[in-house]
């Protein structure tokens, strides 16, 4: 028992005495909240539905697009892969202009991506975050008690021509309208 | 041998009828670190979220840049977890009926109220006395035996937010109890928990009531108060017409938690009684027991890290034929978790008082002296090294002061490598103890049985670990570990004059097994998860002056048990789960397989029925080697209705 005692006092000593730096840099262990959000986009697919005329077949993907910055390095496409909703597939897209972001299904906002909003009440479901601007779609992204939230606004989202299922109205913050 | 084992073992415990509920070991006191919940919080990589419902992603905690929690999928050790959603689509009624989800514990229930409970072997109502168990941080094993009486436990099942189980050595943030096995129940924030929930439920066993309502405090502040009701009706007995162990009870509590700018204060208590009428003396009189708790806890980020203090106050009444046990309990614990370049560092300390008291009816077995007052207290740190190539080194140890046994020390080493692709190999050698108990060191049979000086029970525990998602849609974890076991209990006698019998520390033993668990996506709609685990027990049960009990401290444990699940959602409204489980034989009770299935259908957002049949398979059966406690469960069927606004 000294032995390990001692042992493991001189371990940590050792370690502690190696300047930080000495070694591999510090862990950057990013943090959840962007693969959460990432993995709500993709759910979405299956607690919303379109009009039929939003999609050209039965076939056609539902497609998930990225406008602006894109704080998921990824995440958006590792998530999407392999999923279906009501047997379509997913596809992930990053339009550079609003008339190419006017084909897809969910439209989540990154930083500076306001601009390439289509216009007009399209079948899209628009998703916006708090942490890039206070400016709410229908769905807005919250951090709430450490948690990944959201608000929906089912008024937008009728005008739009999208239903929502009430499973996913139960977890909102706050609905609004409907 | 077997034989003579267990009628040693019956002749001593049936000299004691009035320390019915104390037998085994009991113990001490545990360890604070009750804290250690903050530190290992469940974390998913990328590719475990996608396997995540809806609601279950809205449960995860994305904590901020200064309270990192330690990513579950990167911790060292052999940790399973269940989920709210599990604990919902399991149909389980009780605490420990949810904790039969855990690839990694063994549940053996005794009686309608009764189970024993264990990680790693050494199960049994008396023999379990190895694991720490905490709800939201406050530590529930006996101060008595060690044990978890698991009748006087329970949460609002619809409130638990998760409850982790790791098995092996808690590591150096948890103490002296954990020594194989942790169990964290985590109830939901009263900001989760707004609104009216309303469950009842009825079956030819049992039948239960939650009620619960949640609100705003202020604009940064929620609450909620909770009430719970349970009647359960005879289980089956193996022998005769009557089981004798009908129970009811209720229990009620309070929430409260607010954040202040960074600072979070959480207050919390319940207060219970619930009754049985297992007559164990054949007397028909009512076993009482009583208790109610008060928690708080405050966090603060402080210095590139987190701050945290915690107290409680708990007090617990046992009232049975011929005993009456009743104890207070103190504990303070203070833990500072911090980043210091590649090191992340949590320091703590805890103090424990408790104090207990004994009264037993003359003649029988008694506790000497019958009143004490005990303290635990203890210091800890843990350091968390990144190495660099995905290697983390975790060195942590505790320095452990308890009335009975002194000093202890408890050093662990751990070593995890995550590789590029996103698997993860560890291991850990660790040193973990369960300090002496008040029945290992005061019970008394006047002429038969005399407490003496026993000490802490030790193990050495080495363990190897691997979990991988190899698949979007698949994960598994596998584990395992070989534990070499010092100054087990033991019962000697007295040179010469044989009796008295004196508690000793001459046992020896080594186990070794493997636990595996994972899950399988077939489609969004259903889940397919499997696990299992062995056993392997080596010791000497030869009866010798040093210990004519045969190491009956050992346990009754099966060789192994599988477990199987399948969840699948029917319809958008309708769901089906289904799971099995086969236990080997114990000592001189069979095997047996088992079959769980429940259906349950959200009839609108508010109102979910569920229909849910238990132990399908067989009429009548045992499941604990306990010759006294014992009853016989079967086939049964419960249906609840849940309305929350």
């Amino acid at each position: 028992m000294t032995l390990g005692r001692g042992s493991i006092l001189v371990l940590v000593a050792l370690l502690w005495s190696v300047p930080p730096h000495a070694l591999a840099s510090p862990p950057q262990r990013q943090s959840l909240e962007y693969s959460v959000k990432a993995n709500y986009l993709v759910r979405f697919a299956a607690f919303v539905e379109w009009p039929q005329r939003s999609f050209a077949t039965n076939q056609s993907p539902v497609v998930i697009c990225v406008v602006g910055r894109d704080p998921f390095r990824g995440g958006l496409e590792r998530a999407a892969r392999a999923q279906t909703a009501y047997g379509r597939p997913l596809a992930v897209r990053h339009p550079g202009t609003a008339e190419a972001a006017a084909g897809c299904h969910i439209l989540y906002v990154g930083q500076g991506g306001g601009r390439l909003v289509p216009d007009g009440a399209r079948p899209i479901l628009l998703v916006t975050d708090a942490a890039v601007s206070a400016e709410r779609g229908v769905i807005h992204f919250v951090i709430s008690d450490e948690r990944v939230r959201f608000h929906i606004d089912l008024q937008t989202a009728s005008r739009s021509g999208l239903s929502i299922n009430s499973r996913l109205l139960n977890l909102a913050l706050s609905v609004r309208g409907g | 041998m077997r034989h003579l084992r267990r009628g040693a073992a019956a002749a001593l415990f049936l000299v004691a009828p009035a320390v019915a509920h104390a037998d085994e070991a009991p113990a001490a006191p545990a360890d604070s670190a009750s804290g250690a919940q903050q530190l290992i919080r469940v974390g998913y990589e990328d590719q475990d979220l996608t396997r995540l419902s809806l609601e279950e992603l809205s449960m995860v905690e994305v904590t901020s840049v200064s309270r990192r929690p330690e990513a579950l999928a990167d911790a060292a050790a052999a940790i399973y977890v269940i989920s709210a959603e599990d604990i919902r689509r399991s149909g389980a009624t009780s605490l420990p009926e949810v904790l039969r989800l855990a690839p990694n514990l063994n549940v053996q229930r005794v009686n309608a109220v009764d189970y024993a409970i264990s990680a790693r072997g050494f199960n049994g109502y008396e023999t379990s006395n190895k694991l720490l168990v905490l709800i939201d941080g406050r530590s529930i094993y006996s101060t008595l035996s060690s044990g978890v009486f698991w009748d006087a436990h329970d949460v609002m099942l619809q409130d638990v937010e998760r409850i982790e189980v790791i098995s092996g050595p808690g590591g150096a943030l948890y103490g002296s109890n954990a020594m194989n096995g942790v169990i964290n129940i985590i109830t939901r924030s009263a900001a989760d928990t707004r609104g009216t929930l309303l469950s009842v439920g009825a079956g030819d066993d049992e039948a239960n009531l939650a009620l619960r309502h949640g609100g705003g405090l202020g604009e940064t502040g929620a609450w909620r108060a909770w009430l719970t009701a349970h009647a359960r009706g005879e289980s089956r007995d193996p022998t005769g017409p009557e089981a004798n162990d009908d129970a009811r009870g209720l229990r009620g509590g309070v929430r409260a938690d607010w954040s202040a700018g960074e600072n979070r204060l959480t207050l919390q208590g319940d207060v219970f009684d619930n009754e049985v009428s297992v007559n164990e003396d054949l007397l028909g009189t009512d076993t009482h027991v009583r208790g109610a708790n008060v928690l708080g806890r405050w966090s603060r980020p402080l210095a590139d890290g987190e701050l945290q203090v915690q107290a409680y106050y708990d007090r617990h009444e046992r009232e049975e034929p011929g005993s009456l046990e009743q104890s207070d309990t103190w504990d303070l614990t203070v833990q500072h978790a911090m980043d210091y370049g590649r090191h992340r560092l949590v320091v703590g300390a805890g103090h424990r008082v408790i104090d207990s008291r004994f009264a037993a009816a003359p003649g029988g077995a008694l506790l000497d002296p019958p009143d004490r007052t005990l303290t635990l207290t203890n210091v800890f740190v843990q350091d968390q090294i990144a190495l660099g190539a995905g290697l983390t080194l975790t060195l942590g140890a505790k320095f452990e002061d308890n009335s009975f046994s002194g000093h202890e020390f408890l050093p662990n080493a751990r070593v995890a490598w995550e590789r590029p692709g996103g698997d993860l190999v560890w291991g850990a050698v660790s040193r973990a103890s369960r300090t002496p108990n008040r029945i290992e060191r005061d019970l008394t049979l006047p002429g038969f049985l005399v407490g003496a000086d026993f000490r802490s029970e030790t193990v050495t525990a080495y363990e190897l670990g691997y979990r991988a998602n190899p698949l979007p849609r698949m994960s598994f974890s596998i584990n395992a570990f070989y534990n070499v076991y010092d100054d087990l209990r033991t019962v000697s006698i007295t040179p010469v004059t044989f009796l008295p019998l004196n508690l000793s520390n001459n046992g020896e033993a080594e186990t070794w097994g493997v636990e595996a668990w994972g899950s399988y996506d077939v489609s969004p709609t259903w889940r397919l998860s499997a696990g299992a685990s062995t056993l392997t027990k080596d010791y000497d049960a030869t009866l010798t002056p040093d210990d004519i009990s045969g190491l009956t401290s050992i346990g009754d444990d099966p060789e192994y048990q599988i477990l199987l699940r399948s969840q699948h959602d029917l319809t958008d409204a309708v769901e089906l789960d289904v799971r099995l489980r086969a236990v080997d034989d114990l000592l001189a009770i069979d095997g047996y397989v088992e079959a769980d299935v429940r259906l349950g259908w959200r009839l609108t957002d508010r109102l979910e029925l569920s229909l849910t049949g238990q132990n399908l398979i067989e009429d009548r059966r045992i499941e604990t080697g306990d010759p006294v406690r014992g009853r016989a469960f079967g086939r049964s069927v419960y249906g609840a209705l849940q309305v929350s606004f």
